[in-house]
């Protein structure tokens, strides 16, 4: 049976409301809501965000992103949720550009990240673009599609990178350089909360040599390696985490793709430090100022020393997430 | 004066500028004990022991960032210039700001130098080999 349009956005409605009024007695029936939701039911939701957008694109006269899909592999909830956060992200700005209205992001749940957290993500992201559908007058409506269970956090993770991509294709202000520092900061700083925990160890490498002229496609190609080498020291700690292919079109590589990468590493790296338990989390940076793609070359520089150290810490120590916690 | 007795204040959100002002200050024997405030909020919070533990005796010296969560750099000087108590700091900002108002801003603001942080390790190394040279050599208030 299908449902007429209004049917599913009052169906959709009734279901984000689960999520944000949560009233005495109601947490318990929320919380199984939200782990009864599956890659399917969110492959669906971001199936509708990727529509509104191609509405609002088509408004706006813009591009369409023809790059090809992502090649990624065994991604989990929790990656796919930062990458959703990134989605998130593009969509607050495309309506603040539009609409000068901001709103706080998602918080980032404490315990394991479920599929359901991803839902509420993409469904806060895709009220933002609503708010910006509405801001520009656009009528037609999007219907929700047809839900294949068979749909894993890996399909989920690919049409959200797609979906980042033609966002940013939207923006006034896109993804820059000054983004990704930020993002590689603070994958220096759960680092560094992970290298406190090897007595000895420098939390913070030294600030390699600065290289002028470098692209994107450097701090990609960079980034890339340094996600590598956290994929072994995962490994080593008898962790699973997502495989990353080549890309075959480096050329076509924008800060934000390396923004999406960026995305990735913080999301691993607050997944190993939420295996420590009790060392707080850092704050997310700050807007940094004017960055250039070299700017980051040379954080991300940073970032492989620090792994490069954690990767001969942990060699020693496998065992080190379930030993005694923080030293710091 | 002695100035290596005196404590000096850094105000900075930036784990890795931090770092690298940690790194300057033991390359350079600059042995001032060195407080580190995330943001202007902080930063005052520890001038005024509002809730932390008050920094005894007061900070002669601080060196600043601009770009900050919370409270940025011209706000704390703001608030800073506008309490007689701390009036009379010597502040240094140490920025990758290279924007026109918040240097103009900063400045108005009475701050003893504006410096962009070099980008090298080493060139950041001798900027506060410069400014420890600066602060030796100045007699700062008592």
């Amino acid at each position: 049976m299908s449902l007429p349009p209004y049917a599913c956005g009052l169906l959709l409605f009734v279901t984000s409301q689960l999520f944000i009024v949560t009233p005495a007695g109601a947490d318990g029936q929320a919380e199984k809501k939200l782990q009864s939701i599956q890659p399917a039911d969110v492959f669906l939701h971001v199936a509708l965000v990727r529509d509104e957008l191609e509405l609002i694109r088509f408004e706006m006269g813009r591009p369409n992103n023809h790059l090809a899909q992502i090649a990624v592999s065994n991604a989990a909830p929790r990656e796919v949720f930062f990458q959703a956060l990134t989605l998130f992200h593009k969509a607050d700005r495309l309506a603040y550009e539009q609409t000068r209205e901001r709103v706080n992001e998602p918080k980032i749940p404490q315990g394991e990240i479920l599929t359901g957290h991803v839902w509420q993500v993409v469904d806060a992201a895709l009220q933002r673009i609503r708010r910006v559908k509405n801001e520009l007058g656009i009528v037609e409506k999007s219907v929700s599609g047809i839900r294949d269970a068979d749909k894993r956090p890996t399909d989920v993770f690919r049409v959200i990178a797609q979906a980042d991509r033609q966002l940013n294709l939207l923006l006034e202000r896109r993804f820059a350089s000054s983004d990704v520092f930020k993002q590689v900061t603070l994958a220096i700083a759960y680092s560094a909360r992970l290298l406190s925990h090897f007595d000895g160890t420098q939390r913070i490498a030294a600030t390699p040599p600065y290289q002028r002229g470098k692209r994107p496609v450097d701090v990609y190609h960079r980034l890339v390696a340094v996600l590598a080498r956290l994929q072994k020291i995962a490994q080593q700690s008898g962790l699973a985490m997502l495989t990353l292919g080549d890309v075959n079109d480096t050329a076509e590589i924008t800060p934000s793709d390396v923004y999406d990468i960026a995305s990735v590493l913080v999301a691993e790296l607050a997944y190993l430090h939420q295996q420590l338990g009790s060392i707080e989390a850092p704050l997310t940076p700050h807007y940094p100022g004017r960055k250039f793609p070299a700017d980051v070359y040379q954080r991300a520089g940073i970032l492989e020393a620090q792994l490069v150290t954690l990767q001969r810490e942990v060699a020693v120590a496998p065992d080190w997430l379930h030993g005694k916690g923080s030293t710091e | 004066m002695k100035n290596d007795t005196i404590n000096i204040l850094l105000v900075e959100d930036d784990e890795v500028d931090v770092m690298n002002v940690q790194r300057a200050f033991k390359k350079n024997h600059i042995n001032n004990e060195l407080y580190v405030a995330g943001n202007g909020i902080e930063a005052l919070a520890m001038l005024r022991g509002d809730g932390v533990e008050t920094i005894i005796p007061k900070p002669k010296i601080i060196l600043l960032d601009i770009n900050m969560p919370r409270m940025n750099g011209i706000e704390f000087l703001t608030e800073l210039r506008a309490d007689p108590a701390f009036r009379s700091i010597s502040v240094f900002v140490l920025t990758t700001s290279n924007d026109d108002k918040d240097r103009i801003a900063a400045y108005d603001l009475n701050v003893a130098g504006y410096i962009l942080k070099p980008v090298e390790l080493d060139s950041f190394i001798e900027a506060v080999a410069t400014l420890n040279l600066y602060w030796t050599l100045t007699e700062l208030p008592l």
